[in-house]
């Protein structure tokens, strides 16, 4: 009853690959059409069946006919009945509820495919009150709610069928070139490639939006321009803060036909929206006083944009989960690194902005020379004794923050930075007051939230010109920022058990290069620091990363 | 195999050598025809038993078998030998009692069946050739093809579940553990928890209420069993009429069969539970069909669908990946450890759990030592994969050992006792440490053993006691785990059963019948050779002999008189029935008596078979009156 297969596929619709299987990649390939990829360490990689992964995969013409045949196939063991009647009966759900346009443009029409479906509707309150009765089985509903109904309708196990065509923005031509600006041959890479294809589909209903995960320092940036070629219209990039602002900017002129003035900046300090305009989340959620309005974003709302893209989409803020429900009629595309949210808000983000459409395990992107090789170590370090008895008095809070500011950790960046002589630096802490220690023990540039964007600039500048080979960088690193030669990270401190900022900071020394990369997290041994580094390992240990561990002592 | 036929024929003589005249004269004149006076009996029984060796008869007598024969050997096949009244009981939910009845008297005719000390047996000439024939599917039923994947309670459940109980320290089932168990369906699960909750308790393997703890020694010695005797002994904790062996031996092949059979009707199930119960001499208990199904033995799936039960299943090495689970395939060797120091998150087809720093020290607090867990994982992985994990393990381990609380006594003695102490190798056992040169932590639980040590060592241990003892109140055993565990091991499935018969079909042997009738006999002879040709009794021409064995055994319809002629000769007779047709019903009865109104009308007193409730019937009422020999013995 066993065949050599990779596959199990376990009872509680995870399916567990073999990745050291010799058929593995050919099994993966058939199973991201209609599953989830949960976790891929290094050697059994987790992939999940869910009402998503299966409606994705009716939306796209891999009917439930296929994804059966397809399990039965890789599966090492006769798949568990209860699985096959889940997918059955999952995929048939697809088609049940169809939007379309109907003969009033303010309004959408839903079609339910039975009476059972409409009454089951109606009953529901967070759906009647947007839902008019049309006829025996359809309704209308204001165009505005799209996003709305169609959240409430997964919510209860109904997929809506999305038939609506997405609104072509205004036309605006774009190409990829072959060579940058800078004169560097260039090409999208295979999986880039994937990603953007598995987003738009044919273009007709059902795709045009949704989210692709990808590893730091995978380029996910042109992914992004490559969808923006494909559409060539209006576009709208929301990103993190200004320095990454300004290397999207950067990149989509280096790197596409449009030109400077094509591109508009649109942050706290400049709003100049243009054909292609880049922003931050902060902008837009911006407002003067706590009850009022957010007046910037209308940006997204009013801006006739054709694409609108979320970068690190883990990110967004809650102000524009509205408003981006009302988007639905947008092209738009989420990017991220790490799914993880702390506040456990995954599902929300990815409903609203689309499901995920595209993700690849790190290790294997690390495999083919996409990303960097890196070995993480976990230095631990123990208390200065003087510190022993109040770190013992101290509260969990206080406890944490001595941990984390542990003086000793000064005389380990030391060591850690003479063992890498030839690397390119990054100090990354929580505690300003510990990074600014360090930058003045050492002498260094650091960055922080309060160091002007014009001094970020300059010094991010120095750093990617080699002029300056160690940066003593706050959170305001973590995410977005491109340093393309960095190789090394020492991390003094971190936000308690942060899974992503793990992974992000991680990122930021992932780019390929012709050297491995070093990833440090200083930790205080026998404190709770150890607990909280342990947590925020969780992400990257099921990347497949592993912390080598090392006790410094004296 | 000659001492095998000599053996079979001693017994076949020593069988008929027991019967009642009636039954063994009944017996010599069909098959050895007219009996001529004066006679002698054993030359008759070594005829008879020649008759029966030969093998032409026992051929035409296997070629007479037909489905009905089959499924009342099969019955005693698996039950052993039974009193036929026992049989008739067994099977009146399948056929009606008349039928059984019938063909259990008519096995007997035929010598299929002997009888012996009041049980039925196969006949020992053809024991083995029968006992070939039999099976299980004309008595339980049609069989699956394939074997369900229903999970049940196996050894490595109750690993998973001991973990779990680790993490939680309680035992109350709740709804987030469908996830670590999802091939269980919810209802079910939470039912298997309680049970093997109930039993572990029993067993003290687990104790305490509110904080639950294990006793890993217990827990160990249950695990010492395979699937097979754990599943055993889980049901001999429910029974309410366990027997010790006799009980396991009953759960043994019940699972034997169970295993043989794939899936099971209801009334087939009640049907095993009950032959197996006579066969092992235990009471019938009703709620060992609940206790399957708690157990995950049997499934309901229109049927009852029967778990693999695997015996000896073949063990995988260890997967330990980056993000510290711990995963296998299929099950871990007996005396696995993984449970002890992990916790588990899913129990499935692939058993993945997960090694943290509470399941560690959790690990190291019940007993396990690092060097154990070290030794664990470097045996059952590649070193790729554990060697960053034994090096946190090493170190937490390290910081583990850097505070030791002991429950212990202080003794302080002078310098002189202390070495006597320190030196006197008897105590070391009772010794847990020396803290100083004069200053020893001695074991509490052995107080009363080193103090005897002491004072015939000739130290004189002070008397003041300045601790309150503590008292450890030992939960009382049902029964002694040891003991159930001993008889658990001798659990063995046994897979002889033959679950599918072949094809029957009986073979007449027309000829004879053709010879019958154109014998020159007369019509009463003929008639009688008829009719003990029909019911398989004339294997060979040898029996066509002029005579009549039987009187009329039936009448009906008009033929009054003839009706109360037959009940007349049964009344009394205690190898005879009587098969009244009614117009509503069908009545076997035993005859008390055929008594007559004052209107000259005849009325029989009997007995209705099974019940033997007395009844009075005006004869005229009755149909048909058929004359049952129900015991040839």
């Amino acid at each position: 009853m066993m065949q050599d297969t990779p596959l199990i596929v376990q009872s509680d619709k995870t399916l567990l690959l073999d990745v050291h299987h010799k058929d593995s990649e050919a099994c993966r390939a058939d199973l991201v059409r209609f599953c989830e990829l949960i976790k891929s360490p290094e050697h059994m990689h987790t992939y999940a069946l869910s009402p998503i992964s299966l409606w994705n995969a009716a939306s796209s013409g891999f009917d439930v006919d296929s994804v059966v045949e397809r399990l039965k196939a890789w599966s090492r063991f006769p798949v568990p009945e209860s699985i096959l009647f889940y997918v059955k009966d999952i995929a048939s759900r697809w088609g049940k509820v169809r939007l379309s346009e109907s003969d009033d443009p303010r309004y959408y029409r839903l079609f339910v495919d039975s009476q059972r479906i409409k009454t089951e509707l109606m009953q529901r309150k967070a759906l009647s009150k947007l839902l008019v009765v049309k006829d025996e089985h359809s309704f209308l509903l204001e165009t505005y709610a799209r996003g709305e109904v169609k959240l409430q309708l997964i919510k209860i196990g109904y997929p809506v069928e999305d038939r609506v065509p997405l609104v072509k923005g205004p036309d605006v031509p774009i190409a990829l070139r072959s060579e940058t600006l800078g004169g560097k041959p260039f090409s999208v890479r295979p999986y880039q490639q994937m990603a953007s294809d598995a987003l738009l589909g044919d273009l007709g209903p059902g795709c045009g939006f949704g989210t692709i995960v990808l590893p730091c320092g995978s380029g996910k940036t042109v992914v992004g321009m490559h969808i923006m070629q494909r559409l060539c219209t209006r576009t709208l990039v929301v990103t993190t803060n200004v320095a990454a602002v300004h290397q999207w900017m950067q990149e989509i002129q280096d790197k596409t036909t449009l030109d400077s003035s094509q591109i508009g900046e649109y942050t706290g300090e400049r709003k100049d929206p243009r054909d292609v305009t880049v922003c931050t989340y902060q902008v837009l959620t911006y407002r003067p006083d706590k009850e009022g309005p957010f007046p910037h974003l209308e940006l997204l709302t009013k801006g006739r944009w054709g694409l609108i893209i979320y970068d690190e989409v883990h990110m967004l803020p809650a102000p524009v989960f509205k408003v981006t429900a009302e988007l639905q009629a947008v092209y738009r595309v989420g990017l991220t690194a790490t799914l993880v949210r702390e506040d456990g808000r995954e599902d929300e983000v990815f409903s609203l902005v689309g499901p995920k459409r595209f993700d690849v395990p790190w290790n294997e992107l690390q495999q083919q020379g996409f990303i960097a090789e890196a070995y993480c170590h976990e230095i631990r370090i123990d208390l200065p004794k003087e510190l022993e008895i109040p770190y013992a008095l101290a509260t969990k809070r206080e406890k944490y923050r001595m941990a984390s500011e542990n003086p000793l950790k000064l005389e380990v960046v030391k060591d850690l930075v003479s063992r890498h002589p030839d690397d390119f630096i990054l100090i990354i802490g929580q505690y300003l007051d510990q990074l600014k220690q360090i930058a003045d023990a050492f002498g260094l540039p650091i960055i922080t939230g309060s160091t002007p964007n014009a001094k970020r600039e300059e010094l991010y500048k120095a750093f990617k010109e080699g002029d300056c080979r160690i940066l003593v960088v706050s959170k305001v690193a973590n995410f977005a920022i491109d340093l393309p030669d960095a190789s090394v990270a020492i991390q003094v401190s971190g936000t308690f058990g942060s899974r992503s900022e793990e992974a992000q900071r991680l990122g930021r020394i992932l780019r390929p290069k012709n050297r491995s990369s070093f990833f440090y997290s200083v930790v205080t041994r026998y404190s709770n620091e150890e607990e909280f580094a342990s947590n925020r390992q969780k992400f990257l240990a099921e990347q497949g990363y592993s912390y080598e561990i090392e006790v410094w002592t004296n | 195999m000659d001492q095998l036929t000599d053996h079979a024929q001693q017994q076949f003589m020593k069988l008929l050598g027991r019967y009642s005249e009636d039954s063994y004269f009944y017996l010599v004149r069909n098959y050895l025809g007219v009996v001529t006076t004066p006679f002698h009996k054993p030359q008759l029984t070594a005829r008879l038993c020649q008759f029966f060796s030969q093998k032409t008869h026992q051929d035409r007598m296997l070629e007479l078998l037909d489905e009905l024969d089959l499924v009342i050997l099969s019955l005693l096949a698996v039950t052993g030998p039974l009193p036929s009244e026992v049989v008739m009981d067994l099977l009146k939910g399948s056929y009606s009692y008349g039928t059984i009845l019938r063909r259990v008297a008519n096995l007997q005719e035929r010598l299929v069946l002997m009888t012996d000390e009041g049980r039925l047996v196969f006949n020992p000439l053809l024991a083995e050739e029968l006992a070939l024939r039999c099976s299980l599917r004309p008595l339980f039923g049609e069989h699956a093809q394939q074997v369900s994947s229903a999970p049940y309670c196996s050894t490595e459940f109750v690993r998973a579940y001991l973990s779990l109980v680790a993490k939680e320290s309680k035992v109350a089932f709740r709804e987030e553990y469908l996830r670590v168990f999802p091939s269980f369906e919810p209802p079910r699960l939470q039912q298997l928890f309680n049970a093997l909750t109930q039993v572990l308790m029993q067993n003290l393997v687990l104790t305490g209420d509110k904080k639950v703890s294990i006793d890993y020694d217990r827990a160990g010695m249950l695990l010492e069993l395979d699937d097979h005797q754990l599943v055993c002994l889980l049901l001999c904790s429910q029974m309410s009429t366990f027997r010790g062996e006799s009980s396991f031996a009953f759960c043994s092949d019940l699972l034997s069969y169970l295993d043989a059979l794939m899936q099971i009707d209801t009334a087939s199930l009640k049907l095993l539970i009950r032959s197996l119960s006579l066969k092992h001499g235990i009471a019938y208990d009703s709620e060992v069909l609940t206790h399957l199904s708690t157990w995950g033995v049997i499934t309901l799936d229109g049927v009852w669908k029967v778990a693999d039960i695997q015996t000896g299943q073949q063990t995988n090495a260890l997967l330990i990946d980056s993000d510290q689970t711990i995963s296998y395939l299929g099950s871990r060797p007996k005396d696995d450890i993984l449970y002890r120091f992990t916790f588990i998150e899913v129990l499935d087809r692939q058993k993945r759990y997960r090694l943290t720093k509470e399941s560690f020290l959790w690990g190291l607090d019940s007993g396990l030592s690092y060097q154990e867990i070290e030794r664990y994982l470097q045996d059952n992985s590649s070193t790729a994969m554990h060697s960053l994990l034994l090096k946190q393990l090493g170190m937490l381990n390290e910081r583990y050992q850097a505070i030791t609380v002991y429950d212990a006594l202080l003794l302080s003695c002078d310098e002189r006792t202390a070495h006597v102490v320190q030196n006197l190798p008897t105590l070391a056992e009772h010794r847990y440490k020396s803290i100083s040169p004069t200053l020893f932590l001695m074991r509490r639980d052995t107080e009363e053993i080193w103090r005897q040590i002491l004072a015939s060592a000739g130290l004189l241990a002070g008397a003041t006691r300045s601790y309150e003892k503590i008292e450890v109140q030992k939960q009382k055993e049902a029964l002694s785990l040891s003991l159930l565990l001993q008889q658990a091991l001798r659990c063995r499935r046994c897979t002889t059963a033959k679950v599918e018969g072949d094809t029957v079909r009986p073979m007449i042997d027309e000829s004879l019948q053709r010879e019958i009738e154109s014998s020159s006999f007369s019509q009463a002879q003929k008639q009688d050779l008829l009719h003990r040709f029909h019911a398989k009794m004339i294997l060979s021409s040898s029996q066509i002999v002029a005579q009549v064995i039987n009187t009329t055994i039936e009448a009906g319809g008009f033929d009054y008189q003839g009706k109360v002629s037959l009940a007349r000769q049964a009344v009394g007779r205690k190898d005879v029935a009587l098969q009244l047709q009614l117009t509503d019903q069908e009545l076997v009865v035993q005859a008390l008596e055929v008594a007559y109104t004052v209107q000259r009308e005849a009325l029989l007193k009997a007995a209705v078979m099974p019940t033997m409730e007395v009844k009075i019937l005006p004869i005229s009422k009755i149909f048909l009156i058929r004359l049952v020999r129900f015991h040839v013995s």
